[in-house]
């Protein structure tokens, strides 16, 4: 199958991007090109990390390419960050796969477009996903007042109405979308992340680089160290249980950011000293640091509604994870801290791979947590081997690339979807727009034919 | 909240007040004169001829004759005797003037300076001046600027931080709560089906601990043993001992009902006849049965219970769902037969206790369980529980008597019509038989346009009394069409988990 491929790559840090490589090496047997952002020029093109099983391609290539060798089925990863803005002018053109990462695109998109002074499209594209609302909403959001009012309204009809499938990685959201949506074809895909491979000795290099004892109980947290991490309640509740626990370390694990000043936090709270903050680790450190860390925090806060590459990556390292418990993960099998008894969602009889705490009794519910896992070897032991049970049985990169094998043949044979006859008008237009201005300002008849968008639309999408 | 008018309004206030102050601002730019030409101070005083002036002014000499001796100093006294009084008082003039001209040296000297000091003063003066108005059109030019900034960067930027923060703030915490309840939610549902699941094997033991007690008081074989019989014909003097109706019922007779009381009183084709007269030809009757068909999909062995012509049968055929019929009604099993339907002829209840357990992946009733007794019903759907796998689903529809039109107008019509069921009343025997997710669904809404009229009142009668009076009486009118006209028929739908 000749597939087009549309997602950021690494070196840049998505998670997005890293998913992307595991599912293309995985998908080798066929002939891709994957298209990365070059709307600044070459250099992405050039700083991309070749990949096994795809040429890497400068996205304005692809017009060209496809007019010349037609794709089967063009692939878009879609996500909620500006790496993906580049996506948009392709996608409602050029029906195909889209896997959507996050089920709230507002922010981006609505940055995206604002940032071109392309308020009016913005406001366009709101009305038009949001008929019933009150169009000032948009305007707030133009005026910066709008960021988190976003989320309730997420914005993605015209990702979805565009894909002639949807995929997304979880059963919550699959159902979310096929009830908004109900003439769209909208599947639910594995997510899969790589064995870590824990190198042996690992963790003991690690907990001597930090200055971490031995008998110390480790939570670790990966990535960028920032509010939605919720490190801020574990911080608090680690300032209630560490008297009684005083083996107890929270490492940070990634980047800070300056606008979240963790340990300035812990030394208000008295427990600096049970804070290690280890910065920036490369790809190849991680799985000694996940070696190092008894305990893993995947909270997130505020959700898009994404899989966690992240909390995939701990469970695959056979690591007992504390997780927020977001209405998406209710099927993943989880135990109530406040009763240590299974919690129903997950499938019945399975054995619970994590901790869950309540977004509205979260401090109460990491103290418990982190006092049982504290106290509990053999807890934490069992949970570790459930949760690689589970990352064996649902989130290997085989399961998803088989999954993606189905995905890909369904999408190539399916239909374009009919553009829907109310689109904005700049999402259909041809792109003649500046052309026919420039004609005009010199008094010269436009030599081309009008497209099927208005002349007046920007052509931009 | 502003209206659109309103901030037009002010929009437009706005620009003239911006228009204004603009004019104001040019006509006073323009107001104040340009810097004028100023005059030089005056040349400088000419005083070259002073000194000579000065040297010259004597003219009466000491000595009229010097040198002179003789008759010529003698002549020269005499003529200067003469005329000397002339030159003295020359000398006089000259003297006068030469000092008037000696004291005006300074005055004119000091009058040039002081000229010239008032013409730079002025000309100070007047730079200073036309300093200030250019720096008062600028400070003028400022005052938007600054208004505008310091509105903007301070009180409108610290308001929008503000609004943004308790924006965010109460979102934020709302969100948290709703993430945290939708999540509560999830599994509380996931407990619920739990729940169910174990309630619903409960409900299995007791039931099937009642009818083994049952059938050992009634000395009756076990289930296996009828189960043998489960694909053959159904037995129609297999009728349980219900009662004068179901021992009736036992009989064929008549009816989309399947089990019709008054089996002698009617024939079976005249009950052919009746259905098509009453109940809807069958593209009518397909057309309503059409909703029903995707509450069965996916399931197999599903079972039309009285399926009269075969209406419903056909539209399972079409979608690919394995059904079979049973009525008591000879001719209308023959009519199905005919359309290549299967279709048996037989007692419901008879046949469903021929049946192995579990047997049956779905049953319908359309328009039939009001030909039962209550008892016989009874045991129909303790039968059907038992029948139906796990996960199939019932659906019984039948005459609404709750409406007054459908009770009066269609229920008393048919002389095989036993006994009517309020909805309330059958949802109860449907869950007390150990189906869950029992719903009533209400259909055949009566027609708007046929129901009672509320009254309108005239343009201009709005007097408080003729108000009130058309109030109530249109209250009135609701109350009855809720009563008489609603809806003519309605449906259980309920789950065998």
């Amino acid at each position: 199958m000749r597939i087009a491929w549309f997602s950021p790559l690494p070196p840049d840090r998505s998670g997005i991007a890293a998913y992307s490589a595991d599912v293309l090496a995985g998908l080798r047997g066929h002939e891709i090109d994957a298209f990365v952002d070059d709307t600044s020029g070459q250099d992405a093109v050039l700083r991309a990390r070749p990949l096994a099983g795809a040429s890497i391609r400068g996205a304005h290539e692809f017009v060209w390419r496809r007019a010349r060798r037609p794709y089967d089925v063009v692939v878009y990863q879609l996500g909620n960050s500006a790496a993906h803005d580049y996506l948009w002018p392709y996608l409602v053109r050029y029906p195909g796969l889209v896997v959507l990462h996050d089920a709230q695109l507002h922010q981006s998109r609505a940055r995206a477009l604002i940032r071109q002074f392309r308020e009016d499209d913005y406001k366009a594209e709101f009305r038009y996903s949001y008929p019933g609302v009150p169009p000032l909403l948009a305007d707030l959001v133009v005026a910066g007042l709008g960021a988190t009012l976003c989320y309730f309204w997420p914005m993605v009809q015209i990702p979805v109405e565009s894909a002639r499938t949807v995929a997304v990685h979880n059963a919550h959201l699959a159902s979310a979308l096929r009830g908004r949506f109900p003439g769209c074809d909208i599947v639910r895909i594995h997510m899969g992340v790589p064995d870590p491979g824990v190198p042996p000795g690992a963790a003991a290099g690690v907990r001597r680089r930090h200055g971490i004892p031995e008998d110390a109980v480790v939570f670790g947290s990966f990535g960028r160290v920032t509010p939605e991490k919720g490190l801020t309640a574990v911080v608090r509740a680690l300032a209630h249980v560490a008297p009684s626990v005083p083996n107890l370390r929270l490492l940070t694990v990634g980047e800070p950011v300056e606008y979240y000043d963790l340990m300035a936090q812990a030394r208000e709270l008295g427990v600096a000293d049970a804070v290690v903050s280890a910065g920036y680790v490369g790809d190849g450190e991680l799985a000694s640091y996940l070696a190092a860390t008894d305990v893993c925090l995947n909270l997130r806060w505020p959700t898009g509604r994404e899989t966690s590459a992240a909390w995939l990556r701990c469970v695959a390292a056979g690591k007992p994870t504390i997780v927020t418990d977001l209405a998406h993960q209710t099927d993943v099998p989880s135990l109530d801290v406040r009763t240590m008894a299974a919690a129903p969602g997950g499938p019945a009889g399975a054995e619970p791979v994590c901790l869950h705490i309540e977004l509205v009794d979260e401090i109460p519910m990491l103290r418990l947590a982190l006092q049982r896992l504290c106290a509990d070897a053999g807890l934490r032991e069992r949970l570790g081997r459930a949760a690689r049970r589970y990352w064996e049985q649902h989130a290997t990169v085989g399961l998803m690339v088989r999954d993606y094998e189905g995905l890909l043949a369904r999408a190539a044979a399916a239909p374009d979807p009919p553009r829907p006859p109310a689109w904005p008008a700049h999402l259909a237009a041809d792109g003649s727009a500046r052309a026919r201005a420039l004609a005009a300002e010199a008094g010269v008849p436009y030599p081309l034919a009008a497209g099927p968008g208005s002349p007046e639309s920007s052509g931009r999408a | 909240m502003f209206a659109e008018d309103d901030i037009e309004r002010r929009r437009v206030e706005r620009e003239a007040a911006d228009r204004a102050y603009n004019e104001a601002l040019t006509a006073l730019d323009q107001a104040f004169p340009r810097m004028p030409e100023l005059p030089h101070p005056p040349v400088v005083y000419d005083e070259s001829r002073l000194p000579a002036i000065n040297e010259r002014w004597e003219v009466v000499p000491a000595d009229p004759a010097p040198g002179a001796s003789g008759w010529r100093r003698r002549a020269a006294r005499l003529v200067w005797g003469i005329v000397r009084p002339a030159f003295e008082r020359q000398q006089a003039f000259n003297s006068a003037l030469v000092d008037h001209l000696n004291r005006n040296v300074a005055v004119h000297r000091a009058n040039r300076e002081a000229i010239a000091a008032a013409i730079e003063t002025l000309r100070g003066e007047l730079e200073k001046l036309q300093a200030f108005h250019s720096r008062l059109v600028m400070y003028l030019q400022t005052i938007t600027r600054f208004v505008d900034t310091k509105d903007r960067s301070e009180h409108i930027a610290r308001l929008a931080n503000i609004t943004q923060a308790g924006l965010s703030g109460v979102v934020d915490e709302f969100r948290r709560d709703w993430e945290a309840m939708t999540a509560r939610d999830q599994r509380h549902v996931a407990a619920v089906d739990e729940l169910r699941t174990s309630i619903a094997a409960v409900q299995q033991t007791g039931l099937t601990l009642k009818r083994e007690l049952e059938r050992l008081l009634a000395g009756r074989p076990a289930p296996a043993e009828a189960g043998a019989a489960a694909a053959g014909p159904a037995q129609p003097g297999a009728a349980p001992a219900g009662g004068a109706q179901q021992a009736k019922a036992a009989r064929p007779a008549p009816g989309a009902g399947a089990v019709p009381p008054a089996a002698d009183a009617v024939n079976a084709y005249k009950y052919v006849g009746f259905e098509n007269k009453f109940r809807g030809s069958e593209p009518e009757i397909r057309a309503r049965l059409e909703d029903y068909v995707g509450l069965f999909a996916g399931a197999s062995d599903v079972l039309d219970l009285g399926c009269g012509r075969g209406e419903f049968l056909a539209l399972l055929a079409e979608r690919g769902i394995a059904g079979r019929g049973l009525d008591i009604n000879h001719e209308m099993v023959e009519l199905c037969r005919a359309q290549g339907l299967e279709a048996r002829e037989g007692d419901a209840l008879a046949y469903l206790e021929s049946l192995a357990d579990g047997a049956l992946g779905g049953l319908i009733a359309v328009q039939v369980v009001e030909h039962f007794q209550p008892a016989y019903l009874v045991r129909l759907l303790d039968a059907a529980f038992h029948k139906l796998r796990p996960g199939s689903r019932i659906v019984l529809e039948t005459l609404n008597p709750a409406c007054w039109f459908a009770f009066f107008d269609a229920y008393i019509r048919d002389i095989t019509h036993a006994w009517p069921l309020h909805p309330e009343t059958l949802k109860y025997l449907v869950v007390a038989s150990g189906f869950q997710r029992a719903d009533v669904r209400m259909l055949s809404p009566y027609p708007a346009d046929a129901r009672l009229q509320p009254l309108w009142l005239p343009p201009g009668a709005d007097a408080l009394a003729m108000t009130t009076m058309a109030q109530v009486f249109n209250e009135n009118m609701a109350k009855l069409n809720a009563v008489m006209f609603s809806e003519l028929d309605y449906a259980v739908i309920a789950e065998r988990m």
